[in-house]
């Protein structure tokens, strides 16, 4: 069997991606062990799901900041570690999007998320592009979850919540930018940098959670 | 409509307002500022001595309700669940 990796980016990237996941590694750690710390707080398995969808993403962007930075250093791996990476960093943004997606819509029905599920990921492996198929079913799901966000920022007028409001948007426009690269090239270092400010806006949400004692 | 209270709202509303008079309060006061009726206060004051997030004691002769250190540290970390309440919509 072949295994074809394709690397995507200008080389002067390289490197510099894997820092940029870093950062969003710490910022969806730091929203898993808040929410955990509410679900152990008040038992409330709301908080426990969202912990669950922010862990899987923080395992699947490790994942992928961990194949950029063996990419960058040359280390001569097998392949299937690559493609681990990557492909867990996919596979498993998708549940965590999905399960995201079912937690705003406040429903107990599991059935029809498992269904969404079970397509996106289908969509996505039998696509000829799966890069293309994951980016368009993400920037879907997280149109869905930022729409959830701007509703709640309207109702609570918080300033917190117009950050998590405000990087969930830019999460989905640089999906867009991540096909538009697809497509056309030349938006990969785009795509990475408003991932990079939708992260650095979350971050900065969270510590305005953790400040928030008085 | 106002949304319902739940039981961890009320239970911050009562130690909120021990905090806000300063640590110590008259059952009567706590009675007004929670907005209960005298059964379910006893209900929610045992149920705080209970959890040592509230003890009783006495102030110019009068029966007071006092803030634990614990009862504080509950009050920090529900400020804060409920900051990441607002800011995700849960």
């Amino acid at each position: 069997m072949v295994v074809a990796i394709t690397v995507r980016g200008p080389e002067w990237f390289f490197g510099i991606d894997s820092l940029f996941e870093g950062f969003a590694t710490i910022a969806l750690l730091l929203v898993t062990l808040i929410s955990f710390k509410a679900y152990k707080f008040t038992k409330d398995k709301k908080y426990r799901t969202f912990a669950l969808a922010f862990g899987l993403m923080t395992l699947g962007m490790l994942g992928r900041g961990v194949a950029d930075f063996l990419v960058f250093m040359g280390a001569k791996v097998h392949p299937l570690v690559l493609i681990t990476g990557y492909a867990g960093y996919m596979g498993l943004t998708l549940v965590a999007l999905v399960i995201l997606f079912a937690l705003t819509l406040k429903t107990k029905q599991r059935a029809p998320f498992i269904a969404l599920l079970l397509i996106s990921l289908s969509l996505m492996l039998f696509s000829s592009s799966y890069r293309l198929s994951f980016h368009a079913i993400s920037f879907i799901l997280i149109a869905f979850i930022a729409y959830h966000f701007v509703r709640n920022y309207f109702q609570k007028k918080a300033l917190t919540a117009c950050l998590v409001c405000a990087s969930f948007s830019l999460f989905g426009i640089a999906q867009i930018a991540f096909v538009v690269d697809i497509l056309r090239h030349k938006f990969f270092v785009i795509g990475h940098l408003i991932h990079l400010v939708a992260f650095g806006l979350l971050f900065v949400a969270l510590v305005r959670v953790l400040l928030k004692k008085k | 409509m106002t949304e319902r209270r739940t039981k961890m709202d009320i239970i911050f509303d009562m130690l909120q307002a021990i905090q806000d008079k300063g640590g110590t309060i008259l059952p009567t006061h706590l009675l007004y500022k929670s907005n209960l009726s005298h059964g379910r206060l006893k209900q929610y004051v045992n149920e705080l001595k209970g959890k040592a997030l509230v003890s009783e004691g006495e102030k110019k002769g009068k029966k007071v309700f006092v803030l634990t250190d614990q009862g504080a540290q509950f009050l920090a970390n529900y400020r804060q669940l409920r900051e990441f309440t607002d800011a995700f919509g849960l």
